[in-house]
């Protein structure tokens, strides 16, 4: 029972967090092209990844809507949030100003604050990947004498 | 006669009754399938709806804030002297953060920046640092 408020609350915040941050990147897309060019780490991708990134997080959001896809969902949410954590330590120390290129009020934490987010975010994610059960349960949606055999 | 007349009239029915009564029954066997198909679907989309409620709830909230609107941020020129050469950007006011309005103009007390960086009004006052283009806030 735990397991699984665990894995729902972890389900919760990542589609909470991707699909906001995919919204509101899109929505100000040109702000956010000239954020990602104001980083000196991916300057040279700017145009790619100002697309990509919100792609890749609703693709994550949807992925994680689906019993079926949950578990490869989880572990891509967490991958995401890998990358975003590297690239949020790298932005806060390597440069005197980036701008946080992360959609609405997301923007408004200092790195301290992001890093914090992000690494509580990064636990839950990592917990949630490891306990979920490993097989798909493809039959949880259909009544219980639905199994493989009809 | 009489006899006669009801004998008749029950040998009618019987008759009579045998493909009623098998219809009638295949009626209701087809009817308890049906109640057994709509049940049986009512529990899959209940399932869905357990499994489904928090998922929904988070992306429901998600673009509702993202929708919600944002007060609006005040832009500003400042030269960014980390890279090299150093170059003039656009960029928002970070200091006084936490404010709605647009709290920096020209000749008031405390300098407005862009992260580390003066923020001035315009694109050559950045350039050059001039005094009378620096963005200030009471």
């Amino acid at each position: 029972m735990t397991r699984k408020i665990l894995i729902d609350i972890a389900v919760f915040l990542y589609i909470l967090v991707f699909v906001y941050a995919a919204v509101t990147k899109l929505r100000d897309y040109q702000k956010f092209v000239v954020q990602l060019g104001q980083s000196p780490i991916v300057t040279h991708y700017a145009k790619q990844l100002a697309w990509g990134v919100p792609t890749l997080e609703l693709v994550i959001s949807a992925l994680l809507f689906l019993p079926r896809t949950r578990v490869v969902a989880l572990y891509a949410a967490f991958s995401l949030m890998v990358m975003f954590t590297t690239y949020v330590v790298l932005a806060s120390r390597f440069s005197d100003y980036v701008p946080c290129s992360c959609g609405g009020v997301l923007e408004s934490m200092t790195w301290g604050e992001h890093l914090a987010f992000n690494s509580a975010l990064l636990v839950l994610g990592f917990t949630a990947s490891l306990i979920h059960p490993k097989v798909p349960n493809t039959a949880s949606l259909l009544p219980d004498h639905y199994g493989p055999n009809g | 006669m009489a006899k006669k007349i009801l004998a008749g009239t029950a040998t009618t029915c019987q008759v009579s009754r045998s493909p009623g009564l098998q219809r009638g029954m295949t009626y209701l066997i087809v009817q308890l399938k049906v109640f057994q198909l709509l049940f049986e679907s009512n529990k899959a989309v209940q399932i869905m709806k357990t499994k489904l409620f928090l998922p929904l709830l988070a992306l429901v909230l998600a673009l509702a804030s993202a929708f919600a609107p944002v007060p609006p941020n005040q832009m500003a020129w400042y030269k960014d002297t980390s890279v090299v050469p150093p170059t003039v950007q656009q960029g928002t006011i970070t200091i006084p953060s936490d404010t709605d309005a647009h709290p920096c103009a020209v000749g008031r007390t405390n300098i407005c920046q862009v992260g580390s960086f003066n923020a001035h009004s315009t694109e050559a006052g950045a350039n050059t640092n001039n005094p009378l283009t620096l963005l200030k806030y009471d």
